[in-house]
């Protein structure tokens, strides 16, 4: 283990590898930022431009992008009430406020140290947790792997919101399908109508940036965020960055909340499914109950601790998302899912091996996640007052750019524009999912397990001469079985338990 | 008729159901290998599981939502959207790749943005013509003479150079 850590320590620490970490953190907060643009937006957006780097720099940049973009987030969040992404909804509960109070500068700079703080002991347990749980799984076999995919894809479908789990297992069917458009392990051509373009395949590439990049910029438009931004260029302008500094008594304040919230974020984090969100309202949620009347009474008016909890507990989360994806192989989020495309699309096989093969990824990827929670806190945050110019760059402009980009970032990497009429007519029915309130993040995750699930299935069953016999005869298989379908049916029998609760 | 197409979650079944029937019937056609089919496991075995699943749960979903007395109204969902400047970004985008091999990155892109830009508002013609050329340009100059990517001039460069 030390080995590695010292391969990813020198792998991480390369001057590309903390170039891409620093542009990375800024680009992330740059696209955080705007209302409308999640992690995942900015991760597609930034895709095609890792495809030219080595795997680990390109993963850096990624995590960069990723941590970067939670960062942006907030900060809109905070300063003009519109959070980027939907974890740092909870952050505007007591940040805004806080703000409006004439106190930018500090709620930022809570924000700041507090995710800092989730993203270390986040960091922390990772790097005690992964490779227990990797050697753990270095004994799966074929029919483990299989057992894991199905649990992959149904534990995010069951996570979904109340009223969203049939559309979310529906959704991660719909990507189930997708990936078995194109040549087929035994080489067999599926699905492809005769069209050369769908030989090889639904690119990964093309399937996020038309679902989240090229989709959400649209979709900015039909809900009129993209004519002007005259009221966040208004919020903009009450907005005072006085000092970012913090007295001891309000570090003192926030210690125990963020000690609590981090590890509460980073457990929720490594759930998948869970995530960043329901990880910061958990956290938020849970202060609020411990807090003293007095504290109590300051939640939603700008109190610090309500501003910690949340931005702790979503850093951490983040940060426990990358367990499954790098012990299991399995993405916990819509972020981490795209975050495996990109890992594939490197020819690296992410799970149990993926320390022992390619430790100089693994390890730097991790150590790179803390540089990255160092870079936002030392780079990032005194450069604020003059990133967050860019909410006041007119709609108009932005929304046609991203929507160019996200088309440039296909075309880049195929030099085939057959591609982007195939690109621009998912866009267009991801847009109407969107309006029908169907989840895209399960639909990209079914597509990017697809291809592993069925090659699993195919060679299990090679082994076990055809008999599906290993879904029960194999000890390990069949508990992961069981946990799925324990999972799966929890929505179902804690809505019919309510029912009978109702009528009595 | 109309009521039958104000419900989120009924139409978006409906569309999953449509979807699955047709991949369902595309999977049948799908060549098997000898091989295979002696394992048990061929080709065409995932995607008529995941066909029939499909379609399974579009129509448990399409029952649900006729079950339930009320549900997410499509027109109530959609008030205040403005559809307008999305289709007309939508077709743009369509002449957008339609056009690009015979107009080549720089004149298409160009032109994609600077109509993008003027669909959504913006008639200052200085800025949006200086923004999208610019961009397109620097993108051009950076692809091309940094990173030494081949862009293709299009057609009508072509025939216009010759």
């Amino acid at each position: 283990m030390l080995d590695g850590i010292l391969i990813g320590l020198q792998t991480a620490f390369t001057p590309i590898n903390l170039l891409m970490v620093l542009a990375g953190c800024f680009a992330g907060t740059v696209i955080g930022m705007l209302p409308g643009l999640g992690p995942v937006s900015a991760i597609a957006l930034m895709i095609p431009v890792t495809y030219g780097l080595d795997p680990a720099s390109g993963l850096i940049l990624i995590s960069g992008v990723y941590y970067g973009a939670i960062f942006g987030g907030s900060t809109s969040a905070i300063l003009i009430n519109a959070p980027g992404v939907s974890g740092a909804v909870a952050t505007a509960f007591d940040g805004y406020p806080m703000a409006q109070s004439g106190n930018a500068g500090k709620a930022l700079a809570i924000a700041a140290y507090s995710s800092f703080a989730g993203g270390t002991i986040g960091a922390i347990l990772l790097l005690l947790c992964v490779p227990f749980l990797a050697s753990v799984s270095l004994s799966f076999q074929s029919s483990e792997y299989f057992a894991l995919m199905v649990f992959g894809c149904t534990a995010v479908a069951a996570f979904s919101g109340k009223g969203q789990v049939l559309k979310a297992v529906l959704m991660t069917l719909v990507g189930l399908m997708l990936a078995t458009v194109g040549e087929d392990p035994s080489g067999a051509q599926r699905l492809t109508f005769g069209n050369a373009e769908l030989s090889d395949g639904i690119s990964f590439l093309l399937l996020s940036m038309a679902t989240f990049a090229l989709a959400e910029a649209l979709s900015m438009v039909l809900k009129g965020k993209s004519k002007s931004n005259d009221n966040e260029s208004k919020e903009m302008a009450k907005v005072s960055f006085e000092s970012l500094k913090l007295s001891r008594d309000e570090v003192k304040e926030i210690a125990m909340p963020v000690g609590r919230s981090s590890l509460l974020g980073f457990f929720v984090g490594v759930l998948p499914g869970a995530g960043a969100t329901i990880a910061s309202f958990l956290g938020y949620g849970m202060e609020r109950n411990l807090a003293s009347e007095e504290q109590k009474k300051l939640f939603g008016k700008g109190s610090p601790i309500g501003l910690a909890a949340p931005e702790t507990a979503n850093n951490a989360a983040s940060t426990g998302s990358f367990v499954p994806l790098l012990t299991l192989g399995i993405p916990g989020s819509g972020t981490t899912a795209i975050m495996l495309g990109a890992l594939l699309s490197y020819g690296v096989q992410p799970g149990p091996r993926l320390f022992i093969d390619n430790p100089a990824v693994f390890w730097s990827v991790i150590i790179s996640m803390y540089l990255g929670n160092i870079v936002l806190l030392i780079l990032n945050l005194p450069l604020i007052p003059y990133i967050a110019k860019i909410l006041q760059v007119p709609r108009q402009f932005l929304t046609p750019i991203i929507l160019f980009l996200s088309l440039m970032g296909v075309y880049l990497v195929s030099f085939n524009p057959a591609e982007l009429s195939i690109m621009l007519v998912i866009g267009v029915i991801a847009l109407a999912f969107r309006i029908l309130d169907y989840p895209l993040a399960p639909m990209l995750l079914g597509f990017i397990l697809g291809g592993m699930l069925e090659d699993n299935l195919r060679r299990a069953l090679l082994i076990w001469d055809g008999s599906y016999d290993f879904l029960w005869q194999r000890p390990l298989t069949a508990t992961i079985m069981m946990v799925t379908l324990i999972i799966m049916l929890t929505p179902v029998f804690s809505e019919l338990l309510k029912r009978a609760h109702r009528r009595r | 008729m109309t009521k039958f197409f104000d419900n989120k979650d009924r139409v978006g079944a409906a569309l999953i159901l449509a979807f699955s029937l047709f991949y369902l019937r595309s999977s049948l056609s799908i060549p098997v290998d000898p091989f295979d089919a002696e394992v048990g496991f061929t080709s065409k075995t995932l995607p008529l599981f995941l066909g029939s699943c499909a379609f399974v749960i579009s129509l448990l979903l399409l029952f649900i939502s006729y079950l339930q007395s009320e549900g997410d109204s499509i027109s109530e969902g959609v008030h205040g959207y403005d559809w307008k400047p999305v289709l007309a970004l939508i077709l743009l985008m369509a002449a957008y790749v339609t056009l690009f091999s015979f107009l080549g990155f720089v004149l298409a892109s160009a032109l994609f943005l600077q109509s993008a830009f003027f669909l959504l508002g913006e008639r200052r013609l200085l800025v949006s013509i200086s923004v999208s050329l610019g961009l397109v340009l620097f993108l051009w100059l950076l692809l091309t003479q940094v990173f030494g990517l081949y862009l293709d001039g299009g057609t009508l460069y072509r025939v216009l150079g010759n």
